[in-house]
């Protein structure tokens, strides 16, 4: 017997050790970039390096001196969210009827969604820019919006699908019974069961709208301008100025952290009502 | 009585006219919008403050926007390639300036010069302006240029018992020889990583210093002459001994850093990083002190070359406001800004004025090191062709030799195969696209 | 009850606007990509499009580069996933054994993630300095140190542990949203018969994450196929073109030369093999069965 709670603790310190380690070895890097946002450029090449140094603010006052980099984050946050809303608005609906819909269409269907997101986006840069100028759409985030929900929808509906295929159709067929019409057993029904994958769906699609250069660089002019475009700026190869470009990394990440404990804490326990463990 | 009193009234009426006139000449392009978008820089931080004064003086409204330059190329050829008109003023440089002229994307300068009493073309510095002309076409104004200089440590010679400043590619292999008895400092810096605009760009000094060429009379390329393979490997030779360790992958965005730190003793590369060097918060203090620029070495018997390129204003061809576009582009390269910005910030030192050279003050703020001296006589070396940029398809080309060049640096071959394949695939490349029968 | 035709069209109708929004976008430049790849067009040329039917492909086959970089692509990807999948299996199995506190882990495991690929780059490129960087730095008392990028041995594998970083996250917080459905009560029974935690795995959840773990490959494969910010900014296909996947060369042509024929014909070689590597992965693992 104590054999084995002992083996059962050891696995479970084992477990915390290698949690550990690997969250260390994640946020390393991490820690890095925050420290050097901090530093002067003199001191970011230090070496041996320079583990305690007296902190200077001047690479965030930089930064948001120039007062590009406001415009810029309001739209990416916008253009973020809005992806998000859409993508769930649009995907999750097509994600169910493609798992409960019994017809031939569907592995074909499936698949066009898939290539999608399969075209490599540099073949993509000049049709999409021709179209949009044609259609008035350049520079605008409504344009954006629909470009990066093209690579947001097929992770979603691909996720999703899968994790819809994974619920047993006894729940649905009595709440049908029960005379509920087909959207309503989806989302309250459905939905609940799978409350994780839809988490992680918003939290990606956030993601990737947030980090979209390509098309921002092509499409956008003064007035869509994505804070992606702001922080590569800071990398371009004739001036290396790493203060400040590890000033607006972290700028740049801490939105997208806001985002996902929000999602975390709210979309959870808003679709989790029914009780689904974490 | 009543006579006089209507010429009186005809005259303030003539005055009032008059000067309703001079009113109107000081913003003959009010209500005028004009659309920028230029590279990242220096300079452009601080010009862009002053940019408020200009729209106030002539009415026009500047709506200025900044790529990081290598996504900006893509971004401007999107543009001009589907002809939208979005900007009036775009970035151009000797890499790109013969490519945009035959793709018909720029709109020459040559009547605006003449029609300009108040311009004077004539004060730019001619090795950058030349980089601009396209047979007799003037395509663009040059705004931040650049040239190539041997940056070094004054104590660090002191300390190897080098006396003498080098002047050839031979006295620098010599100072190297010396100074690699240092612990920790590597001798010599010089770009490896392949990219016309990365290692060709140094490399380039060392094929006009050994007698090499791109091309012969017939359009040939020439790149597998003994001269160009001499060239090759004196180049990888001088990286893989006396350069940092794992220096076969690095640029300049490695190199600066090692020598703000004082990890090297001897930098050639482009003058700009002046500014990095004399910066403070960049900089520690031994090089802060004992930084010093000399002259582009060159070869033996006189022949070689120093890198040239300009940061450089063009007005695009699918412009509506033309006129608008060249009263900034005067201002934003003029003489008074650029002296303006180079004595406020004190970092930038990359103006294209003759006149801004030979300036007092200006020589107090970036003189000593010898840096004002070091970047006039690399001038003098200087010239268009240092890169075969008169080709529009260059980035392929230069790309390809930037390739063969790393390939010997890293050990990828020998410098002969290297340059022999690459030469091959250059022919095959110009005559596959016409420029050789 | 409502009738199942009703149903059926409510489903079709569902469909539709994820459907109406890709086809508008994605139709014109599919279209496109296919058409410019029968051309010789490059942007700056101002004699526009000539007509090259395949000839373009022809080159495409012939071409030295290209034939590298279906070597380095199939390395890296073969690296990111042997590295990726049984790390990320490891650290659910781990967590999933963790009750208190795994929100909080799994919110601290997203920073590489969150990060923009070239802000990546930049900074291993910054650690993985020979002379000043950390990573040589920890490694120098035991005399590892190495100029892990500049040589062209460690180039990739470096490239892969960057790819690691960034991106085995999304693996697993993909497997654990398929771990969460699994029912407690299964390992409960699994272990009154009498089974470790090693058989609880293999015969329980591995099957029952068949859907998961397929979409968290699926996709691994697809964005290693087409990353590149990691290597345009650490090594620039380098040295030489050690490090030059297909679409690093792709984007060369596209985005340095604005050679859109060339290029085109490369997007479209790619789409095709990235959908037959999607149509084998998925088929693969639909017979592998789901057992329910």
């Amino acid at each position: 017997m104590n054999k084995s709670i002992f083996k059962r603790r050891l696995s479970k310190f084992g477990c915390y050790a290698v949690a550990v380690i690997l969250i260390i070895f994640f946020l390393l890097p991490i820690y890095y970039v925050f420290s050097m946002s901090l530093m002067h450029d003199v001191d970011t090449f230090a070496y041996p390096p320079k583990f305690i140094f007296s902190p200077t603010f001047d690479n965030y006052v930089k930064i948001f001196n120039d007062g590009v980099l406001n415009k810029n984050l309001i739209n990416s946050v916008i253009i973020s969210t809005a992806c998000v809303l859409m993508g769930l608005l649009v995907g999750t609906p097509a994600s169910y009827a493609l798992s409960r819909l019994r017809s031939k269409a569907v592995p074909g269907l499936m698949f066009f969604i898939l290539v999608v997101r399969l075209i490599p986006p540099m073949s993509m840069l000049l049709p999409i820019f021709s179209m949009y100028v044609k259609m008035n759409l350049i520079d605008t985030r409504v344009g954006l919006i629909v470009l990066d929900l093209t690579f947001v929808l097929p992770l979603n509906v691909w996720m999703q699908k899968t994790f819809f295929d994974g619920v047993p159709r006894e729940m649905e067929e009595a709440a049908e019974i029960d005379g509920a019409s087909t959207l309503q057993t989806m989302i309250l029904v459905v939905i609940p069961l799978i409350a994780q994958a839809i988490v992680a769906t918003a939290i990606f699609s956030w993601i990737q709208a947030w980090n979209e250069y390509l098309f921002s660089l092509v499409i956008t002019r003064m007035n869509a301008k994505t804070i992606i475009m702001a922080v590569n700026n800071y990398i371009s190869f004739d001036e290396m100025h790493w203060g400040e470009l590890a000033a607006s990394a972290v700028v740049i990440c801490l939105p997208v952290l806001v985002f996902s404990i929000f999602v975390r804490k709210y979309l959870i326990s808003g679709m989790t009502a029914g009780g689904v463990k974490e | 009585m009543k006579l006089s009193r209507i010429i009186a009234l005809a005259l303030i009426a003539c005055m009032l006219f008059t000067l309703t006139a001079f009113a109107d000449d000081g913003k003959p392009y009010a209500g005028t919008t004009i659309h920028v978008v230029l590279n990242t820089h220096n300079y452009y931080n601080t010009a862009d403050t002053f940019i408020p004064e200009f729209e106030e003086a002539t009415g026009i409204t500047v709506v200025m926007e900044h790529v990081e330059r290598v996504s900006l190329a893509t971004k401007q050829e999107m543009e001009l390639g589907s002809h939208t008109g979005a900007y009036d003023v775009m970035l151009i440089d000797g890499s790109k300036v013969v490519r945009y002229d035959q793709a018909g994307w720029v709109e020459p300068l040559n009547d605006y010069i003449a029609n300009d009493p108040d311009f004077d073309y004539s004060d730019y510095i001619d090795a950058y302006a030349d980089l601009l002309k396209v047979e007799d076409r003037i395509n663009g104004i040059p705004c931040v240029g650049e040239t190539t200089v041997l940056f070094y440590r004054k104590d660090l010679f002191e300390q190897a018992g080098i006396t003498e400043v080098p002047k050839t590619w031979a006295e620098v292999e010599a100072a190297a020889e010396k100074l690699s008895a240092i612990e920790g400092v590597a001798p010599l810096g010089l770009r490896a990583r392949a990219g016309e605009g990365l290692n060709v760009y140094v490399w380039a000094s060392f094929l006009w210093a050994f007698g090499g060429r791109y091309i012969d009379e017939n359009g040939n390329p020439v790149l597998d002459s003994p001269e160009a393979i001499a060239a090759t490997q004196k180049f990888a030779d001088l990286i893989n001994k006396y350069g940092p360790v794992g220096g076969g992958d690095m640029t300049h965005s490695d190199l600066v850093p090692y020598f703000q730190q004082g990890k090297l003793a001897m930098y050639y590369d482009a003058s700009v990083w002046n500014s990095n060097f004399k910066d403070t918060a960049q900089s520690i203090p031994e090089v802060l002190e004992n930084w010093a620029a000399a002259p582009a070495p060159m070869g033996e018997d006189g022949k070689g070359a120093a890198a040239v390129a300009a940061h450089s204003l063009m007005i695009s061809k699918d412009s509506k406001n033309k006129d608008a576009a060249w009263e900034f582009i005067k201002w934003y390269s003029g003489k008074e800004l650029q002296t303006k910005v180079a004595l406020q910030t004190e970092t930038f030192g990359a103006i294209v004025h003759k006149s801004i050279m030979a300036d007092e003050a200006f020589e107090k703020v970036f003189g000593g090191h010898g840096w004002i001296e070091a970047v006039e006589e690399s001038l003098t070396h200087s010239r268009p062709d240092y890169r075969y940029t008169e080709n529009p398809d260059w980035a392929w080309i230069g790309d390809r030799i930037g390739k063969a060049v790393q390939d010997t640096i890293i050990g990828v071959g020998t410098a002969e195969e290297n340059m022999k394949t690459m030469n091959e695939d250059l022919r095959e490349f110009l005559e596959e696209n016409g420029y050789i029968k | 009850m409502r009738s199942k035709i009703a149903q059926k069209r409510t489903l079709w109708l569902m469909l539709l606007p994820c459907f109406l929004v890709l086809v508008v976008i994605i139709i014109v430049p599919l279209v496109n990509l296919f058409r410019y790849s029968l051309y010789n067009y490059k942007l700056a040329n101002p004699n526009g499009m000539i007509y090259r039917g395949l000839k373009n492909y022809q080159k495409v086959f012939r071409d030295k580069e290209f034939i590298n970089s279906l070597s380095v692509t199939g390395r890296y990807v073969l690296g990111v996933l042997i590295t990726q999948v049984p790390v990320a299996l490891l650290l659910i199995e781990t967590l999933s054994n963790i009750k208190r506190g795994s929100g909080l882990i799994k919110s601290l495991i997203m920073p590489p993630m969150v990060v923009p690929g070239v802000v990546a780059a930049v900074i291993w490129r910054l650690l993985y300095n020979p002379s000043t960087g950390l990573i040589n730095f920890f490694l120098s008392p035991l005399g590892l140190q190495h100029a892990w990028l500049a040589d062209p041995k460690t180039t990739l594998a470096s490239l892969v542990m960057v790819d690691f970083w960034q991106n085995t996250p999304f693996l697993i917080l993909v497997l654990l949203a398929g771990r969460s459905t699994i029912s407690d009560d299964l390992y409960e029974a699994g272990r009154i018969d009498g089974a470790n935690g090693f058989q609880l795995f293999r015969h329980i959840t591995l099957p029952l994450l068949q859907g998961s773990l397929m979409i968290g490959i699926l996709f691994r494969i697809i964005d290693s196929l087409k990353g590149f910010a990691h290597i345009s900014v650490m090594t620039s296909g380098g040295p030489g073109n050690v490090t030059t996947t297909i679409n690093y060369y792709a984007y060369k042509m596209a985005f340095n030369y604005t050679d859109i024929g060339y290029s085109s014909a490369l997007g479209v070689i790619m789409l095709l093999i990235t959908v037959m590597i999607a149509v084998i992965l998925v088929k693969g693992f639909s017979m592998g069965g789901s057992k329910k």
